[in-house]
């Protein structure tokens, strides 16, 4: 799926790891992509976010209201403030062990673990392996490369990510045991386990609807074709 | 808290009392994470340093079998390195 995006829409990712690390989250999920959207100046996505009130202020602030709210992690749980808690500094664990073995190495032995691990979820980001982040956006990507191929595009834009993250938040989770095992991840990050997705909450508080922002967006997408 | 960073410490200590099981556990899984990847990276370096699955399983105070079953896998699938 990755090999698809375009270039600004690997930007946007990059943008959305940096909303993460600003709330100190462990994970990457469609809310981050969301404010990765908005702060985008470039893109059509944006601009459609912008012109509904979800400017990257609104979405900051309504990320940082559901952390209050308790429906997205407190920043106390990231691993980084949880291991300095027990007296252990992650960043120089980090630095010694690259040091001696080279981040390769690191991210092998990090993806090694994940195989076996409960958290098989897991995808990383591998420029800081040890504080590598969850990947909760499988679903939103993949919904954003269903959108761009009912469009006929092979390759995947700000505005196809858009499509995929509302259609994420639209579409309820199935249950089973894949969807089971992504919950238990959920609960571990500080993640509510049930009620209305944060997007559709950031969304909804700037009075704008989920199915009015699709509608627009695809209306962009066909003008420019 | 040796070590921490002092807006770390202020940001714990301000979300809740550390004496709360829910950063306790936590904190001990984010520690239980932390010790497979450096197990792993040891491990990795050993074999490559050609010690054998028996030499590396006692340093590691565990039978060969359980180290073996960890990380041996065969030639196959250890990544190409």
């Amino acid at each position: 799926m990755l090999e698809r995006f375009t270039e600004p829409a690997g930007q946007v990712m990059e943008l959305a790891c940096e909303e993460a690390e600003r709330l100190r989250h462990d994970y990457l999920g469609p809310e981050h992509v969301l404010a990765g959207l908005a702060r985008q100046e470039s893109s059509h996505a944006g601009s459609i976010l912008r012109a509904s009130g979800l400017d990257v202020e609104a979405v900051r602030a309504g990320l940082d209201r559901l952390v209050a709210q308790g429906l997205l992690p407190a920043p106390w749980r990231n691993k980084s403030d949880l291991l300095s808690s027990l007296g252990v500094d992650l960043d120089a664990v980090q630095r010694a062990i690259e040091d001696f073995f080279g981040t390769d190495a690191v991210c092998v032995a990090q993806q090694r673990v994940l195989r076996r691990s409960s958290r098989r979820e897991d995808l990383l980001i591998c420029t800081n392996p040890l504080n590598g982040k969850a990947m909760l956006v499988k679903r939103a990507l993949h919904m954003a490369g269903k959108e761009a191929d009912a469009l006929g595009r092979r390759d995947i834009g700000p505005e196809h990510l858009l499509l995929g993250v509302l259609r994420d938040a639209l579409e309820p989770v199935s249950t089973g045991w894949s969807s089971r095992r992504l919950r238990r991840i959920q609960t571990y990050l500080g993640l509510p386990r049930h009620g209305p997705s944060p997007v559709r909450l950031i969304i909804e508080a700037s009075g704008m609807t989920m199915e009015a922002l699709r509608a627009e967006t695809l209306a962009e997408l066909h003008a420019r074709t | 808290m040796q070590g921490a960073r002092p807006d770390e410490v202020t940001n714990l200590a301000a979300a809740t009392s550390s004496q709360d099981p829910a950063v306790g556990l936590s904190a001990v899984a984010a520690l239980r994470g932390l010790v497979e990847v450096l197990e792993s990276v040891q491990v990795d370096n050993a074999r490559a340093r050609g010690w054998t699955w028996k030499a590396i399983a006692e340093r590691l105070g565990v039978s060969k079998q359980a180290v073996h079953q960890k990380y041996g896998g065969g030639r196959l699938f250890r990544a190409g390195r």
